[in-house]
């Protein structure tokens, strides 16, 4: 995946999330495909291309409520970083890694982010957490499973980590 | 040595994890307010490009559909212009039947007055065209207030002799636009009349006169002024239709001259150019 057609995911990514997102949105849980994005940018490209494309649209998500200003970025930048560390280690392949991958991202993305955002107030982290957090996880790793699932049918493959993986 | 780069590539990832934190923690601890503005501030610059182009979008798409409209209204208006040439060109058919003069009045030409030659009024005026155009005999001279006269005599290539309409044998045959009467004008010295109208036409203070284009020498339809009085006697044969015109033959400066040649003209009238004798005798005493 080179620069330029990240940088297309990117932008496409952030103009689903905010504009077709909120349609299949289940009682007010919505998937997050942001970090399913840095997942694949962290899997495919390693830590420096994860940590970058997680910077990246965490900044652009931030720039969208600006009172939020570096909160998804250093989320995100966190969250590929670690996937790209670890890409090289799964014992996983295919949609089973997607579906534990993404949700546990996705869990760790919201736990540096709710911290920042509720400013250390334990309670409100922990109920916005339970409430928010884990079935954005396990959403985000059904819509996950079921892209995986259909690009292997599709056989493109786009989802496939590379052979040998890396070990950033 | 090997080694070096290798552990400088297993740092660079956390090099760069380390600058997005710190970008990220730095940005995060600026008050909401800061953070709000400068947000707010990046997300409109990133933004404006898309907002241009969206607005150029929607003005090339206003304007395109504005040419549309144009367009159709152009389309509409040469469907118009068609419809009145044909009807024009029935209009002349039935006037060229009809023995009248073709509406077409020439075209004017600008000239300065030289000379104002004076009998107790002034009667004649020396010409010069500005534009370089010959000028023949018994071509109309106009200007902003209505007829002047006709070139009496021609002086040179742009130079000539205007009979003004206050002369005395400067017959003009005029209409009254109203009703259609016709008669010819006459000056008497101080004023002007509409000689040969018979009793009963329909005649009344106000109506405009104009040229009536008979006699040929002078198009239809050249403003001569409005009727001041009508004197109906039955004793007498015509009535006394006295016209008063704007044109103020004593200040004349510039004036028109109705040059194209217009069926008004016929061999008969041309007159031919002064000798040069003759010419300095005419241009005579000035005022």
């Amino acid at each position: 995946m080179n620069g330029a057609r990240l940088a297309l995911f990117t932008i496409f990514t952030l103009i689903a999330q905010v504009a077709l997102v909120p349609s299949i949105a289940i009682a007010g849980v919505r998937p997050d495909l942001t970090v399913l994005l840095v997942v694949i940018a962290g899997l495919r490209g390693g830590p420096i291309v994860g940590t970058l494309t997680g910077f990246a649209i965490g900044l652009l998500q931030d720039l969208l409520t600006p009172e939020t200003l570096g909160m998804n970025a250093l989320a995100k930048s966190i969250v590929g970083w670690q996937v790209g560390k670890i890409s090289g280690q799964l014992a996983l392949e295919g949609p089973p890694l997607y579906l534990g991958l993404v949700s546990a991202a996705v869990l760790a993305h919201d736990f540096i982010y709710l911290l920042a955002l509720t400013r250390l107030d334990i309670v409100r982290f922990l109920l916005t957490f339970v409430t928010h957090a884990i079935p954005a996880a396990i959403y985000t790793g059904i819509v996950a499973l079921l892209m995986a699932m259909l690009a292997l049918v599709l056989g493109q493959g786009a989802l496939a980590r590379p052979q040998g993986g890396r070990n950033g | 040595m090997a080694e070096r780069p290798e552990a400088l590539a297993r740092l660079a990832d956390k090099l760069v994890l380390a600058l997005c934190v710190i970008l990220a923690v730095w940005m995060m601890s600026w008050d909401e307010p800061l953070r709000v503005a400068r947000g707010s501030a990046w997300a409109h610059r990133l933004t404006s490009p898309m907002e241009r182009a969206t607005q150029v979008v929607g003005e090339l798409r206003a304007t395109h559909a504005e040419n549309e409209g144009l367009r159709a209204e152009i389309a509409a208006l040469r469907m118009d212009l068609d419809y009145l040439a044909a009807v024009r060109g029935r209009i002349e058919e039935l006037e060229s039947r009809a023995g009248f003069y073709e509406r077409d009045h020439g075209r004017l030409v600008p000239a300065t007055v030289l000379e104002l030659i004076v009998s107790r009024v002034p009667v004649q005026a020396k010409i010069r065209s500005l534009t370089g155009d010959s000028l023949k005999a018994w071509m109309p001279v106009v200007n902003e207030h209505g007829l002047v006269g006709r070139i009496r005599q021609v002086l040179g290539p742009d130079e000539a002799l205007v009979q003004l309409l206050t002369e005395e044998d400067s017959r003009i045959s005029v209409e009254v636009a109203r009703t259609g009467v016709t008669g010819l004008l006459r000056y008497d010295g101080r004023r002007f009349f509409i000689d040969h109208v018979p009793q009963g036409e329909p005649v009344a203070v106000g109506d405009p006169v104009m040229s009536s284009g008979l006699g040929g020498t002078v198009p239809r339809g050249l403003n001569i002024g409005t009727v001041k009085d009508v004197r109906a006697d039955s004793s007498e044969l015509f009535q006394v239709v006295e016209v008063a015109s704007e044109v103020r033959f004593s200040a004349i400066r510039n004036v028109f001259v109705v040059i194209d040649d217009g069926p008004w003209y016929s061999s008969e009238n041309d007159f031919a150019p002064l000798e040069p004798e003759d010419a300095a005798e005419a241009q005579g005493p000035t005022p």
